[in-house]
This record gives structure tokens, sequence and C-alpha cells, in this order.
């Protein structure tokens, strides 16, 4: 069927559908584009779903939300329900939390002082890992004991936390150009085959990944050699604190009964990391509980004497901001963290004091 | 029905050979250290104990990823290619458009998706995208072969450009488009492994990561073989698919032909190439800067082309541009190694095949075979053997280059002119002195036509081993600078990254032109 166009050509009826119907598209296309997508919040319980974004794949070492998930925390604060995304190699929390796609986020401060040098304009505004939980790990045949001991050594080190480590040996009088790094890729076996001398590793994982494959290791912490810090630390952007107190208050009440929980008997958090990490995970509920009882101890580290859990008083804020300072990385108590919240939360919930594991 | 027999004969062969490299393996894995190489009944030992839904599970989600993008990307590619043949003046747009999709790295792309869609969308989406080029090259190739004759019988009987498609084009394309299809199964499957790699819940990538977290070697092999069997039978399917369809089907199915075309002047090739360079250019930055738009990508994650541009020529550019244009330096380094070796190995394995015609028989079907393993799911094993160095690179883009390679030359190798190998025989020539006289020479379009393919999957190969690996190059510096927020530098080492692998594939493509027109064969269209 031919159609006669108002300027005489001639436009067959399936070319037009065809042609009208493309342009439809499009046109849909770019009307939908530019507009907001939304933070995930303003569903028809108030608070929307509390989304926490996880800096790595499911772990026992967030068993805190885990057991808020679980036990619907979340949901008595005013939410309607809690999401919990896993990250990875290449997903880290901070353009989640960033973009709006998370309310809550784990990082770790080093990363969150870089973010903000990017423009992210991020705050901690709580740490369950209370002490540095980065170690340089070695055999136990030949143990790496003091800083000294990694001059002219061979250590891998996974390449986010190249920095810190360089801002470690700085700390101790060592030029980093003295330790050869090698990328660690999160592959413990470059030690137990002996290609590398020691490796930067997080204290409540792979020491106990070849523990398990019955590879003895010596565990130099960062914590005791000059290099203290925090670890596995929750962000939130600043104008979330200033716009949305309330829903944060609320996001961080249900947290903390879960790491109260944790503290209790962090063996439950056990088969709900079990179930997260799904089928594909071989770990047994064995390593996770050895995990747990490592994450319980960072946990509880000066939890009491600093008021709550959580809770990263002034004076570990500065020593922080101070290992910070040898990376390199400038940073400022007031760019990095906001406490007041939480602090507000502990005092209004009663739940400044620490409870004892069962 | 003899051609029936004959390709039993194929598989009962084919099957004997892989019986004894499992038998070898078995043997030889007492020997070699058994924390890099597990035996194959301590591997099978190991996945009974751990159990198949710890096998099985896993694969079903890659499976689903895998799926949904080879069907996103072929449907994709269909479009496409269809758009290219009925529009003539759409065709060189499309084709530089499917050929971004294959030199973008999609697993730097994909940490910045994952802000703006749920990570299952982003490992569909970048299965898709590994699916795209090759599809869309089987697809319009196969469409333009279409028979002369037949085009005109339909315009004599009154039908149009869409009934020319429908009835003719279609149809002849149909081989060439399962020949494409063949490919693009295992294609997707890989992509959405590596997207897995990125991070997120579920799949093989992501098991594959928490099995080396625990230094757990059987059961990264274990895994490994999985997605391999699933390639594997994807491969043979989609094969047996495309057998059935296509029964009248009379040319061989491997070597993809490219439609020729009359040869123009110099400056009209100049001209052209220009224009296309100017095309490629427009169809990325604009696209580039659409996409963000539509995604409604965050500022922080997000950077324009305006932004990358000032990054690499403004005020304070020159530190940054040295150090990045250093590190494409070593990229281009790994990806040369890898071309130079996989194209001698292919060329070297296609000559041994064509002077002993039985060792053809049984290993070129392993080999089209083997081509569909996903290389990555191996790649944690390679750093155990051959550590971290230039070696793995240069295995892994290596491997890229051969395959395309071997089964180019090989079929190049069968079609010599009859005319060359009789003057040759006449006068009492060997076969290797016909081989190297005659065969190898009128092979050497087929070798550029498989550097052209080659080439930019050897670049892609080497970026990838990088940023798992190595760290160096221009794919380390893609994961560095992801992990510290250095969107500028990551965007700009993306569009560089892109920029090369046109510039190779460019280079590759002239050579290929060069050589045909030198030798006066048809120079390819395409």
């Amino acid at each position: 069927m031919i159609v006669r166009t108002p300027l005489g050509g001639e436009l067959s009826r399936r070319n037009f559908l065809l042609g009208s119907s493309a342009a439809a598209a499009l046109a849909a296309l770019a009307a939908c584009g530019g507009g907001s997508s939304g933070s995930g919040g303003g569903g028809s319980k108030g608070l929307g779903v509390l989304t926490v974004q996880l800096n790595w794949l499911h772990d026992v070492e967030f068993g805190g939300d885990y057991l808020a998930q679980d036990r619907k925390y979340a949901q008595d604060a005013g939410f309607s329900g809690m999401e919990i995304t896993p990250g990875g190699p290449s997903i880290s929390a901070e353009p989640a939390v960033v973009s709006g796609q998370a309310l809550l986020g784990y990082s770790g401060p080093d990363l969150v002082a870089q973010a903000n040098t990017q423009g992210a304009d991020l705050r901690i505004i709580g740490a369950t890992l209370k002490r540095n939980p980065y170690i340089v790990m070695s055999p136990v045949a030949k143990p790496l004991m003091t800083p000294a001991d990694l001059v002219g050594k061979k250590i891998a080190v996974d390449t986010q936390n190249d920095v810190g480590f360089a801002a470690f040996l700085r700390a101790n009088g060592i030029d980093p150009a003295d330790v050869t790094t090698v990328p660690g890729n999160f592959d413990p076996t470059l030690l137990s085959s002996g290609q590398v001398d020691g490796y930067h590793a997080y204290a409540n994982s792979e020491p106990i990944t070849l523990a398990q494959s019955g590879f003895d290791t010596h565990q130099l912490a960062l914590e005791d050699f000059k290099y203290p810090s925090i670890g596995d630390v929750y962000i939130a952007t600043a104008s979330t604190i200033t716009d949305e107190p309330e829903k944060l208050k609320a996001a961080l009440r249900a947290v903390l009964r879960g790491w109260q929980d944790f503290v209790t008997r962090n063996s439950d958090a056990v088969p709900l990391t079990i179930a997260a990490a799904g089928s594909g995970s071989t770990a047994t509920a064995e390593f996770w509980q050895a995990e747990a009882d490592v994450t319980r101890e960072y946990l509880l580290a000066d939890a009491e004497a600093d008021g709550g859990l959580l809770l990263v008083p002034p004076a570990q804020q500065a020593q922080v901001i101070a290992s910070l300072g040898l990376g390199g990385i400038t940073a400022t108590e007031k760019d990095l963290f906001d406490m007041s919240l939480l602090t507000q939360v502990l005092q209004e919930t009663g739940m400044s004091a620490v409870p004892t594991p069962a | 029905m003899s051609g029936r027999v004959l390709a039993l004969g194929h598989q009962a062969r084919a099957g004997a050979v892989l019986l004894l490299v499992l038998v070898a393996w078995q043997l030889g894995a007492g020997w070699a250290d058994t924390t890099v190489l597990p035996s194959p009944t301590a591997v099978i030992g190991r996945v009974r104990a751990d159990g198949l839904t710890a096998y099985l599970d896993p694969l079903g989600t890659t499976l689903v990823e895998a799926g949904l993008g080879f069907l996103f990307g072929t449907a994709a590619a269909v479009a496409l290619g269809v758009l290219a043949i009925r529009f003539r003046f759409l065709l060189p747009p499309v084709t530089q458009v499917a050929t971004l999709t294959y030199t973008v790295p999609t697993f730097a792309v994909g940490a910045v998706l994952v802000t703006v869609m749920p990570t299952t969308a982003v490992r569909v989406t970048i299965s898709a995208l590994y699916v795209v080029f090759t599809t869309v090259v089987g697809v319009v190739s196969g469409m333009q072969n279409a028979d002369r004759a037949s085009l005109d019988v339909v315009t004599a009987a009154g039908g149009g450009s869409w009934r020319q498609l429908w009835s003719v084009r279609l149809p002849a394309g149909l081989p060439s488009f399962f020949a494409a299809l063949q490919i693009g199964a295992p294609s997707a499957l890989l992509g959405a492994v590596v997207a897995e790699y990125i991070g997120g819940s579920g799949g093989i990538g992501v098991a594959m990561l928490g099995a080396q977290r625990n230094s757990d070697v059987q059961r990264t092999w274990g895994l490994a073989l999985a997605v391999t069997a699933a390639s594997l039978l994807a491969y043979g399917l989609v094969g047996l698919v495309g057998r059935l369809s296509t029964t009248w089907a009379t040319s061989a199915p491997g070597a993809v032909h490219l439609p020729s075309a009359a040869v123009p002047t110099l400056r009209r090739r100049l001209l052209t190439g220009a224009g296309q360079g100017l095309l490629v250019a427009v169809l990325a930055i604009g696209g580039w800067w659409l996409l963000l738009r539509l995604l409604d990508v965050n500022a922080f994650v997000a950077r324009t082309p305006a932004q990358v541009w000032s990054y690499l020529t403004g005020a304070e550019a020159g530190a940054a541009r040295g150090q990045l244009l250093q590190l494409l330096g070593t990229t281009l380094g790994h990806m040369l190694l890898g071309l130079v070796a996989g194209v001698l190995l292919g060329v070297l394995v296609a000559s041994a095949f064509t002077l002993v015609p039985v060792v053809q028989r049984v290993l070129l079907p392993i080999a089209l075979l083997v081509q569909s393993v996903p290389i990555v799911a191996f790649l944690p094993l390679a750093l155990l053997v051959f550590g971290r160095g230039a070696g793995v690179a240069t295995l892994i883009a290596g491997l890229v280059a051969f395959f395309p390679t071997m089964v180019n030359v090989c079929a190049a190798l069968r079609s010599t002119p009859a005319h060359a190998i009789d003057l040759l025989t006449s006068v009492g020539a060997g076969s290797v002195r016909c081989l190297v006289t005659a065969r190898l020479p009128y092979a050497a379009p087929a070798i550029f036509a498989s550097i052209r393919i080659a080439a930019p999957a050897a670049f892609s190969g080497a970026l990838l081993v990088e940023w798992l690996a190595l760290g160096n190059g221009l794919g380390g510096v893609m994961s560095t600078a992801a992990a510290t927020y250095g969107y500028d530098e990551l965007w700009s080492a993306v569009a560089l990254g892109s920029v090369a692998s046109i510039a190779v594939a460019a280079i590759a493509k002239a050579c290929q032109r060069s050589v045909a027109r030198r030798m006066s064969l048809a120079v390819p269209a395409l």
C-alpha cells in the first residue's frame, strides 16, 4: 500500500511504520536519559530499604549485617527491608554510596581518604575492626619478625594496598624501594609455594586459609609497629548525614544490634554466611568460625573503654590520620570521620555497654 | 551416506585422542607438582567430595548470564547486519560499531557499569559484547555472498530489497551465520566468566575467586573443567543445529569468506581510510557521550570525552600522558610477542597438517574444540605454572592468535589453485617444495586475514592478563586506577587502549589488502 505524503513523495506503509516506530523509540530513550535515578528510598514503609554495599564477596567479617538482616532489625528501625550487596576485586563501596545506590558501604580509611581527594565527600561513621587488620604473613620456618626483616625480601601486596604498605615501611624508617613488592592478587599460595617471602594480608582471612591447608604462618601486625589504623569501616556521604540523619541513625541502630549479637554469639553468623556465599563457596563452617573469632577480637579492641561498639574516639581518629599522613594521604578528622550520629544512637538506645561473649 | 560414515570416523578418532590425553595427564600428574597439576582422578574425587551441586549451581548461574548475553548479542548483531545489508550506506558505520565492541576493554567498563545497573545486568551486557563482533562479520559476509542470479530472479518478479533479503540473502547467509554462532556461544560463556571476576554473587568466576583465596587448586581445576565442558557442549550443540538447518550448504565450515571488491585508486583508498577513521571517532565519541547520558552515570565515576581530552592534552597533561603512552608500549609489546608466536605456530601447524593429512583429520576437530575453552578459567592455573611474567601474557595472547590463524591457513593451504600445484608436480617437486613455493605464498592473504582478527584479540588478551594478574601495562593501570578512584586515569587508559586496538586492526587490514593486491588476488571488501 503506497501513501502519498503532502510533499508529493511516496512512502510505502511498511517503511513509514518502521521509520516512525524507530523515531518514537529514540525519542523515548532520550527522554528517559538525563532523568535522575532516585536513591532507593521513599518506599511505602517510610525509610525504604536499607542498602548496604560490601567491599568484598560474602564473608563472615560482615557477620553483624547478616544477623541484622536475619533478625529483621532494619524493619524494627523503620525500614521496609535490608539488602546486602556483595562486592569483589573490582567492586568497591565508594561508587555505590556516592551514586546513592547504597545508603551504607564498607571500606578502609585509606580508600575513603583517597576517594575524598577525588571529590567523593564520604565520612566514616563507624568501624567494625578497631585495630589495623593488616599483617605481614611469613612462613614459621622463616619468619619476618620486625619491619627491618622485610628489607631485601619479596612481599606480595594486593594492588589497592600498595600505598598503605609503603606508608607502613616509611613509618619504620625503611625506604619502600628496599623491599620488592609483587601483586598479590588475593592468592595466598604465593607464600605457601615459596614464590614470595611475605604476604601483606588481612588478619582474619589469609592466615586462616593457609593454616587450614596445613601451612602455619607467623604474623607481623602493622598495628604493633607504628602503623595503627582501623578496618572494615561503615561509610556514608556527608550530604546524607546532613540531609537524612534520622535514616542513618535508624540504619546504625539496626547494624549495631546485629554486631552486639555477633559479640554475644558469633557462631550464629556462620550459617548465615554459608547461605549468603551460596553453593559457589566451599569454605567450611570451621573456616568461617575461625575467622569470626578473629573478627570479634578486633571488634572488641578497646570497645568498652571507647564507649561502645563501632565507635572510633578522637584519640584513635588522630592515630588513623597520622598513619594516613605517612602514606602521603592528607586528611583531617573533620573530612574523614563523623561519629556524631553513632554517639547519639549509643546514648539514646543505651547500647554503649559492650556485651560479653557467651 | 559415506559422508556421514566419515563424520563418525572423525568423532571416534577425536574421542580416542582425548582419551589418550586423559591417560597421559593421569600418568604425568604423578611426576609433576600435584599442588599445581592434580591428576584427573584427584579432581574427580574432589568433585564427588564437594558434591555436584557445588559445581552445577555456579555453572547454572553463569550459563543463564551467558545464555542471555548470547541471545541479546546475537539479536543485536543480526539487527545490525540486516540493516547494513539492506541500507548499503550503513555498512561502514555498522562494521565500526562492531569493531568497537571488540576493542573496548569490557572489564574496565564493568567496574563503571555496576554503579548504574545490577551486577547480573552488567554480566549479561559484557557477555553480549563478547558476541557482537564475530556474529556481525558472519551475518554480513554470509548475506553478501548471496547468489547473484537468485537476486535477479527476485527483482525480475517485482520484489524489492526487503523481498531479496528475506528470500535470498537470509537463507544464503545461514551457513555463515551458524559458523558465527558456533564461535559466539563459547565467547558468551567466556564473557560471563570474565565479568564475574569483577565481583558480586554467584557464578563460576566468583567461585574461582573463592577457591583461589583458599589456595584450593583442585577446586579451581574442577570449576575450570566444568565451564569448559559446558562450553564444548554449547559449541557442539550449535554446530549440530547449524548442520541440520543447512544440509543443503556446500561450503566447508570454519573459515569465513570475506566478499571481494574492485581495486580502487590510491587516492580513493586514502580518502576512504580517512573517512572511515573519522566515522569511528564520531561513532565512538558520540556513543560514549550518549551512553553516559542515557544511563545517568554518577559524576564521581563518569568522565565525558571532553574531560578525557583535557586530561590528556591539558596544561599539566605531559606527565600523565607520557606515563600512559609508556604503559601502552608495554601492552603492545605483550600483544606483539603473542601475535608473532601465535601466527608462526598457526602457520607451522597448518603446514604440518597439509604435509601429513592423517594428523590433520585427527587433530583439527580437537583444535577446533579446544578453541572454545574459556582461557580465563585456566588463568589462575597458568599463573601457577608460568609465574607472573611476560610469559603468561605471551601465552594468552598467543593462544588467541593461534587458532584463527591455524584454521584459516589450513583452509587456504587446501585451496591453492590447481594449476600452480600441477605445474610443480609436473617438474617433480615433492610436497614440501609445493608447500613452500606455491601453497604458502597463495595462503598469504589468509595469513593476513587471520592477523586482522587475531591482532585486536591479542591486544584484548594482553590487557586482560595485565588487569587480572601482571599489574603492569595499560591493563594494570586500569586495575589500579579503578581501585584508587582515579577515574580520569581509568577512562583515559580505556580510550587510549581502544584507539590503539583500532589502529592495530586498521594496520592489519591495510597489510592484508596490500598483499592481496600485489598477488592479484581478490581484495576483501569488508
